[in-house]
């Protein structure tokens, strides 16, 4: 896991540093646009692991197993930060872009509604007792959490929004120079394996803190 | 099961019908809202009138039922029915379906003079067949928010921050039905406002019944795992 870490950490700085001295300028945004590649990964990790939440959620309302509750909560921890991390991008690039650090734009509000949904799942992990119920209501949760993607995805075609259509994924191919994609393409995959890290390792940190809190627990008894 | 279903169903609105607070504080809610929209805004600009009625007719629409669904499992948590319930042999199906029923009766006692009361407060004239088909949008939204509401707040039962945490989870979940449901209902109310307003109505009115799918189906399905004691 640590090998794993190191690789991820050493890729992600890799694509960070060619983002900034390799790859050429915007015609039209110039500097500016090169946030795009921490925000759009970060976006598309947010939207993988809300899809991991919703596959852990089934699994654990299937085999009824603690450790898939345990996995839900990392990737949900995981999940919140990616989305912080997209909608604070998202408003840096915005303010000398669209003139605004925030609007209520459609991509903008369903993105901050799925910050709001985490929290929330967070918050009633934390606000029920543990056992069965908890398994069964978070991983529930989880499911619907998930609905919120597509919505997201979508928004900018249902809606005249200020954020641009989709640019990378669109009939006719991307609109993107190939070298800027390439580099975008690899920074995704990099992130996203990097958010399934962060989720594991806070995963078994947990895992951990539930032995030794049943240990400790057994000591008193 | 569905001997099951009409005896909950019916135990269920007495319980509903046996306090009047229950019944009429939503409805009070929702009328309140729109009382306030009228003196706030007065009679909206002739432009403006089918967009301000759709959103007045939903704004008090989902305040109102969120009030109702926050408290809908209340009247069986009092001494100890819901636990005796859900210990019987009973489909927590039918559980879930009774409570629904309800919850969907109450939204149209809401959606009536809401919808009556916008109308005139908007001085707007609707024509018999946009009402109807408005009402079917409206009806669909009431069953998505009924089946989420129903289903968050068996969620939500157990939790130490309920009053906090249903709201939380039940705006940005309703999120689609509302969309659906206010820009369908403006491209119904004022087809003339909306280009291709009949494919747009269509379109919302499909997010609608998706969400409709996704909310009833996971309400059945998980319903009897979320009130399973453990």
């Amino acid at each position: 896991m640590k090998l794993a870490g190191i690789a991820l950490w050493t890729g992600l700085l890799a694509v960070w540093a060619a983002a900034i001295a390799f790859v050429p300028a915007d015609a039209a945004q110039g500097e500016v646009y090169r946030i795009i590649y921490l925000h759009v990964p970060s976006a598309i990790s947010a939207f993988a692991s809300c899809f991991l939440l919703a596959v852990a959620g089934v699994f654990a309302l299937w085999t009824r197993n603690q450790n898939y509750l345990t996995w839900q909560r990392g990737l949900a921890e995981a999940g919140l930060l990616m989305t912080a991390l997209a909608l604070l991008t998202g408003s840096i690039w915005g303010k000398p872009t669209w003139g605004t650090w925030w609007t209520w734009d459609a991509r903008l509000t369903t993105t901050f509604l799925l910050a709001i949904l985490l929290a929330a799942w967070l918050m009633l992990h934390g606000a029920l007792p543990s056992g069965r119920q908890r398994l069964a209501v978070c991983s529930g949760l989880s499911i619907f959490v998930f609905a919120d993607v597509p919505i997201i995805y979508k928004s900018v075609t249902w809606w005249r929004t200020l954020h641009q259509p989709p640019t990378i994924i669109r009939s006719g191919g991307s609109t993107m120079a190939p070298e800027m994609l390439a580099l975008l393409v690899s920074g995704i995959v990099i992130t996203a394996a990097m958010t399934v890290w962060l989720a594991w390792v806070r995963t078994d940190s947990l895992k951990m803190a539930e032995k030794l809190e049943n240990q400790t627990g057994a000591a008193f008894e | 099961m569905m001997n099951n279903f009409l005896l909950i169903f019916r135990q269920t609105l007495r319980a509903e019908f046996a306090d009047r607070e229950r019944l009429l504080s939503p409805l009070l809610f929702a009328l309140v809202i729109l009382v306030m929209l009228a003196f706030t805004f007065g009679e909206p600009p002739a432009e403006n009138r089918p967009a301000a009625f759709v959103a007045q007719v939903f704004l008090s629409l989902v305040l109102a039922t969120q009030t109702a669904l926050a408290r809908a499992f209340d009247p069986e948590q009092q001494d100890r029915a819901f636990d005796l319930l859900r210990a019987s042999p009973v489909d927590p199906a039918a559980i879930f379906m009774a409570k629904l029923l309800v919850v969907l009766l109450q939204g149209v006692s809401i959606l009536v003079p809401a919808t009556v009361v916008s109308a005139l407060f908007c001085g707007l004239e609707v024509p018999g067949a946009a009402l109807v088909k408005f009402s079917g949008l409206s009806l669909l939204t009431i069953t998505g928010l009924g089946s989420l509401g129903v289903t968050l707040a068996a969620m939500t039962l157990k939790a130490h921050a309920r009053t906090v945490l249903f709201p939380l989870l039940y705006f940005p979940l309703a999120t689609p039905l509302l969309l659906a449901g206010t820009q369908g209902g403006i491209a119904i109310i004022s087809p003339e406002s909306v280009p291709v307003a009949g494919a747009m109505a269509g379109s919302w009115v499909v997010v609608s019944l998706a969400a409709n799918t996704i909310f009833l189906t996971l309400g059945i399905l998980l319903f009897g795992e979320l009130v399973k004691s453990d």
